[in-house]
């Protein structure tokens, strides 16, 4: 808990461990989250005390939290910037906490991350639980457990007509976010997401780009997730997502067999996965939002056994590896003299290979 | 493709691009920059909010805003225990004024403090005004979750019914979806 550093580079170098594509849906769901906002009943939301009183509330939720739930704390306010990118590619924080000078925590689960509290955020913590595939239900249950344990510890700022009190009123009430995170390359392509949207939008769903903010997320990454948090049980909120999850799932799996099915659309989509497996495997440099964009193919081509990955030994979990740390902060963490975004494309084009064709840096062709 | 200048404050560059159904059908669509989305509360690690929030400018924001407080405020009578809209919490001295600028509260008191305010803000984002979920010390039971899936599954046919304007089978399902929350 005193070497910060090293238990970051560490993480930067160990598996995601709610990523384990291809799960049940062929590829289509990445992972799910839960994630609970609350606030120790006494104390001013975070933005409104003192640095040390910040530290104080850092420091007592964390001991409250060491009783329940094994792990160790990270102190986000003693991280390097490359640190901190770390732990937001990994999922772990929001760029609100990352860009936080005054106390605050991560309390990273014994699970590897699994389960990971923000602590000092807008609201006193966020409590998050992830898991890969779709496993809202489950994730629930479990965030609920250890959100039990805590209050016995720390009563919550909890009111009979608002419910669960935050510092904003967009997470008011249950203070509950389900989220799960689909890869969707086939409705983009066939421009059927628009409508797909629109239904979610009439459950109070809301959708996002997962990697880049813009109209067109890299590597048609997206995330469902309640806009509601009141108004509504908490078993509602994780059947509505799940629902809406499942709904979007089976378009996808349709779009994709409409894609082989048709001659032409069967071309596109063969020629989009060796485009991208023949960058990946022979481009000298590679940047972020390349390698983001050609995984999503080469997932793609993977799930649908498409030449040239019939029988080729890419594998799943090297593909879930690449995605992750084959991210900025990840290389500039675990490499060296990789600050520069030159160097650093090169880098990852030479450690993507790596990964994905077993360790062997020669340019072969798998067939 | 030409920068998209922000629909809110006209004059960053709009980096987000949200599409959100209308209640009467058909859809809206919001550019926006990342600063203009925090001034309505949006935290980055949640959904985006309504574009209807988004687009109201800041100013005139305020305007129906406050109308709809003082409404509340004239209907609630002498539960304003002496409250205005100026009044600064006495715990955090946060006023009203500073929340409609950050979207974020000083304390919870702030939440019976501003009770009428924040009533016409929450109603705004969630269609609702009270809490129904878990309580401290409660679990979640198995009988409300296999309910919250019938009532789930019922609502995602409901919104592709009327996303595919199929109005009839909609409105089979509305009535349905009514009766099974009439059972609870
Ligand atoms: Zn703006
Ligand atoms: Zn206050």
């Amino acid at each position: 808990m005193n070497r910060p550093k090293d238990e970051v580079a560490a993480l930067a170098s160990t598996p995601v461990p709610w990523l384990a594509s291809p799960g049940e849906h062929d590829g289509i769901v990445l992972a799910s989250r839960i994630r609970l906002a609350r606030n120790a009943a006494g104390w001013r939301f975070a933005r409104r005390l003192s640095s040390a009183q910040t530290r104080d509330l850092v420091e007592q939720l964390a001991g409250a939290i060491d009783s329940v739930l094994p792990g160790r704390l990270l102190r986000i306010d003693k991280l390097s910037p490359v640190q901190r990118r770390v732990l937001i590619e990994r999922h772990l924080i929001s760029l609100d906490l990352a860009g936080s000078e005054r106390a605050s925590g991560l309390w990273l689960g014994s699970d590897g991350g699994r389960t990971a509290i923000m602590i000092g955020e807008e609201d006193h913590i966020r409590l998050q639980v992830f898991a890969p595939g779709l496993a809202l239900e489950r994730l629930l249950r479990e965030a609920i457990a250890i959100d039990r344990r805590l209050e016995s510890r720390i009563p919550w700022a909890f009111d009979e007509r608002f419910g669960y009190l935050t510092a904003c009123h967009s997470n008011v009430g249950t203070g509950l976010r389900a989220s799960v995170m689909l890869h969707l390359p086939a409705l983009a392509t066939l421009g059927e997401l628009k409508p797909i949207l629109r239904g979610l939008e009439q459950l109070h769903l809301a959708v996002r780009g997962r990697f880049g903010e813009g109209s067109e997320p890299q590597g048609h990454y997206y995330q469902i997730s309640n806009r509601r948090t009141l108004g509504l049980d908490e078993a509602t909120i994780v059947a509505t997502v799940t629902e809406a999850a499942q709904r979007v799932i089976e378009g996808e799996r349709l779009a994709r067999q409409a894609m082989l099915d048709d001659e032409q659309r069967r071309t596109q989509l063969e020629d989009r996965v060796h485009r991208a497996w023949g960058i990946i495997s022979h481009a000298r440099t590679l940047s972020g939002e390349e390698l983001t964009e050609h995984l999503g193919w080469l997932r793609v081509g993977l799930s649908l056994r498409l030449p040239p990955f019939a029988d080729s030994r890419l594998s799943w979990t090297a593909l879930d590896h690449a995605l992750i740390a084959g991210q900025p902060g990840h290389i500039m963490l675990t490499q060296s003299h990789a600050e520069d975004t030159v160097r650093r494309d090169r880098l990852r084009a030479d450690l993507v290979r790596s990964w994905l064709m077993g360790g062997n840096n020669d340019v072969r062709q798998v067939h | 493709m030409a920068a998209i200048v922000c629909q809110r404050c006209k004059q960053r560059p709009a980096s987000i691009h949200i599409t959100e159904l209308l209640a009467g059908g058909g859809y809206q669509e919001a550019h926006v920059c990342l600063s203009c989305c925090r001034e309505v509360g949006w935290d980055a690690g949640s959904p985006p909010p309504p574009v209807a929030a988004l687009l109201t400018p800041n100013q005139s924001a305020d305007a129906p805003a406050e109308a709809e407080t003082k409404e509340e405020m004239a209907e609630s009578g002498e539960h304003e225990e002496g409250t205005a809209a100026s009044d600064a919490c006495p715990e955090c001295g946060l006023r009203w004024d500073d929340y409609r600028k950050v979207n974020l509260l000083g304390c919870t008191h702030d939440w019976s403090h501003f009770a009428s305010q924040l009533v016409a803000q929450v109603k705004r984002w969630h269609s609702a005004d009270r809490h129904v979920g878990r309580r401290p010390g409660e679990a979640v039971d198995e009988a409300t979750t296999a309910q919250a899936q019938r009532r789930a599954e019922l609502a995602a046919r409901l919104a592709a019914a009327v996303a595919d304007e199929r109005y009839e089978e909609a409105a089979r399902l509305r009535d349905e979806l009514r009766r099974l929350e009439g059972q609870e």
